[in-house]
């Protein structure tokens, strides 16, 4: 940082669309900005928590720089495979598939 | 007894409790950031304005010059939901989006560059030579 100047962190809530499939939970949040290796995603005891830390670095002498922080966690029902979890990042937007558990899915009976 | 409209999330400890219990309803929350931020930097020679436009193709997005004044046209589109599939939240917003801005200087406009890239929309309109800062001599 030039002239000492201080960062300015924003804390901020990411909007959040989540779509249910037959098989699997679509979570997607808005993170502009961000390079992928910025965006953290994780599953700890039964919570998806995503992260993001994108900091904007200061333009001309004395401005201050700005750092975004972003987060949202989400508590994930017993029905979500915690082992299938998949994340993509494309046009500042963040994408997680959840898949539920073999034993959620609706099953067709047979009739004989 | 209170009863509690809607539940407002906390600063640093937003947690959803959407999976653990059924969700019939889709919420929305006043307080999420909104999309399409603006921001806007004057850099001396330049003025640099950078628009959120997560979700945004490339191809729907229009940026024109008119008389100094800047016009940035986008739309977001939404998603469709298969038979099979179902909204459980959706704060999202989707559709078109328009904003202009009356640029502070006159700008070169043949030296404007536009990249868009993860979501953000960088525009950098060099000044016009005769809105640069100039330092005078002191003889």
């Amino acid at each position: 940082m030039t002239n000492g100047s201080e960062k300015t962190i924003h804390t901020l809530i990411p909007a959040v669309d989540i779509r249910e499939k037959k098989s699997s939970y679509i979570v997607t949040l808005d993170i502009p900005g961000a390079d992928k290796e910025q965006i953290k995603a994780q599953i700890e005891n039964n919570t998806l928590i995503v992260t993001a830390s994108i900091e904007t670095v200061a333009g001309n002498e004395g401005s201050a720089g700005i750092i975004k922080e972003y987060r949202r966690e989400f508590s994930l029902a017993n029905d979500v495979d915690m082992h299938t979890v998949e994340a993509k990042y494309d046009l500042g937007v963040l994408s997680i598939t959840l898949n539920k558990k073999a034993q959620f899915l609706p099953k067709e009976i047979s009739i004989n | 007894m209170i009863v509690r409209a809607q539940a407002i999330p906390s600063l640093f400890g937003d947690i959803d409790e959407l999976f653990a219990t059924s969700f019939p309803v889709v919420r929305h929350y006043g307080n999420t950031r909104p999309s399409y931020g603006v921001s806007m930097k004057d850099t001396g020679e330049a003025i640099d304005i950078t628009i959120e436009l997560p979700g945004v193709s490339k191809s729907d997005v229009k940026v024109t010059l008119h008389d100094n004044v800047l016009t940035v046209e986008a739309e977001r589109k939404q998603p469709d939901l298969k038979n099979d599939e179902q909204w459980i939240r959706n704060e999202i917003r989707y559709g078109t989006f328009q904003r202009s801005i009356n640029l502070p200087y006159p700008v070169a406009e043949s030296k404007i560059s536009a990249i868009h890239e993860n979501g953000l929309l960088r525009i950098s309109l060099p000044k016009a030579e005769e809105a640069k800062p100039k330092q005078i001599v002191i003889r």
